[in-house]
């Protein structure tokens, strides 16, 4: 999906191991108030260029490390910011992390 | 050289604003919200951070509201025109600027109707007034915050509070306040709140602003690409997309950046009380010169920092001219884009001489244009 190695070398910046998260929004307002917010809540995170065959109406993604997706997740349940698509990649593997679903389990603790 | 045309564009700026537009043009040159490249993020974090501190300036809850427009006037064109169709009522001031105006008498070839509340004692509105117009198919109340011919600070509290009991659309002009006088678009209740990027709030020409409250949906007035929803032939619904299309100012947005952050670090506070005792002692010092006619309000906490006048006997024009070949004092004569205005203080189609102050005028520079304005007289006589 894609160009991995190359991808991977400039996500070590950012990412502590092979494996990072990857967020969508839909809009490049929104990922850059992601990066704001996550940058005030000392969670490390880079904004790439979306690869193409994430389907979103923004051209841009934010990678983090793994270990901060509770975090970030917090961030976005705090601030009501809602990411379109949330992907956990190891390695070759992509994993769509499924954020209706948590947003569903915010609702459902809330009641 | 004195710059006494403040109301027309500020000059000078606060050198961070020379400096953000330099350092934008010159090392952060590429598009905002395209390519994704770390040049484009760093412009579009520029753009971010601005919209962020204009949300912060006039407490707009949600940044992604503040949209970016050219000047006022398009702004004023998008709101306006967002608004209002054909059958729709609006509500506005006779102290308007043609930015209004036009766009108003153009939407009335097209259905719409326009009732203009009378400001005559010396530029003020009475609230009761723009009450007693309210119609059944009233969409909108549209006023300045502060004339740009005279200075007179209508009462937008009274007004805000009006169109949200009758849920009217209350949008605000406020070219000539914002940066100057506070403003909080939730307790004044506006829902359209428009600004100039380069007068009172020092920035750069080719910037202004347009906030938009939280539902309510404005008709697009410009199409083209965004940068986002790319492989669709319509334009995005999200804001700030919606409503920019093009490539953005970034420089002009930095350098508003950048004067915003002026503004905040010096204090509005501070900005108006100077501006205030600049504009009293010219009233004062003015008073004193035979045959001056002065317009507008005397009580100078209900003034922004514009002083228009005539002196009997003189042609306006012909002091601006002197004023600014023989003195080095720069000045604006004539109807100042309100012909509404000057008929509201009887000075249609003549118009007035008008000086405008910001921040960086002093009171050396008041009594040098008093001085000035005598020898005029003087020399005449």
């Amino acid at each position: 999906m894609l160009a991995l190695e190359r991808l991977k070398k400039l996500l070590t910046q950012s990412v502590k191991s092979d494996a990072y998260c990857l967020i969508v929004f839909k809009t490049t307002y929104e990922t850059l108030r992601a990066e704001k917010l996550f940058k005030k809540n000392n969670t490390k995170c880079k904004i790439i260029i979306k690869p193409r065959v994430i389907s979103s109406s923004c051209n841009l993604a934010i990678i983090i490390d793994p270990d901060f997706l509770d975090q970030a997740l917090e961030i976005f349940k705090t601030n009501l910011l809602k990411p379109l698509n949330l992907f956990r990649i190891i390695d070759d593997n992509i994993i769509e992390i499924d954020f209706k679903a948590i947003e569903k389990n915010w609702r459902d603790d809330e009641k | 050289m004195i710059y006494f045309d403040n109301a027309a564009t500020s000059f000078p700026k606060p050198e961070s604003v020379y400096r953000a537009v330099d350092n934008t043009l010159r090392n952060i040159g590429a598009s905002p919200g395209r390519s994704g490249h770390t040049m484009t993020l760093e412009a579009e974090r520029i753009v971010f951070n601005v919209r962020e501190l204009i949300a912060g300036l006039f407490n707009i809850s949600d940044s992604s509201r503040v949209i970016f427009t050219n000047n006022a006037t398009s702004a004023l064109n998008l709101g306006i025109k967002g608004v209002l169709s054909d059958g729709d009522h609006v509500i506005t001031s006779t102290t308007e600027h043609n930015s209004v105006t036009r766009p108003l008498k153009s939407l009335e070839r097209k259905g719409v109707e326009i009732s203009k509340v009378k400001c005559p004692d010396e530029g003020k509105i009475d609230p009761k007034d723009v009450a007693s117009q309210i119609k059944g198919n009233t969409k909108l109340i549209v006023i300045t915050h502060a004339s740009n011919v005279i200075g007179t600070v209508l009462p937008l509290n009274e007004i805000g509070n009006i169109a949200r009991k009758n849920n009217i659309i209350f949008m605000v002009d406020a070219s000539q306040t914002a940066g100057c006088f506070p403003i909080d678009v939730q307790s004044m209740n506006i829902d359209l709140l428009v600004c100039s990027g380069h007068k009172s709030l020092l920035g750069p020409q080719g910037t202004g602003v347009l906030y938009v409250r939280e539902g309510i949906d404005l008709k697009t007035l410009c199409e083209g690409g965004t940068g986002s929803d790319s492989e669709k032939d319509t334009q995005p619904r999200f804001l700030p997309d919606r409503y920019e299309s093009g490539t953005l100012n970034t420089p002009g947005i930095a350098g508003l950046g950048a004067a915003i952050e002026y503004i905040q670090d010096t204090g509005i506070k501070k900005i108006r009380e100077h501006e205030k005792k600049l504009t009293k002692l010219i009233i004062e010092e003015l008073s004193k010169i035979d045959g001056t006619i002065i317009y507008g309000t005397t009580d100078i906490e209900k003034r922004a920092p514009i002083v228009s006048f005539n002196i009997e006997g003189f042609d306006a024009a012909n002091i601006a001219t002197i004023l600014s070949e023989d003195f080095d004092i720069m000045t604006r004569v004539g109807l100042h884009c309100s012909p509404d205005a000057h008929k509201t203080i009887g000075t249609f189609p003549s118009g007035t001489l008008r000086f405008s102050f910001n921040y960086f005028n002093t009171e050396d520079e008041i009594h040098a244009g008093v001085r000035a304005i005598k020898e005029i007289i003087n020399s005449k006589c």
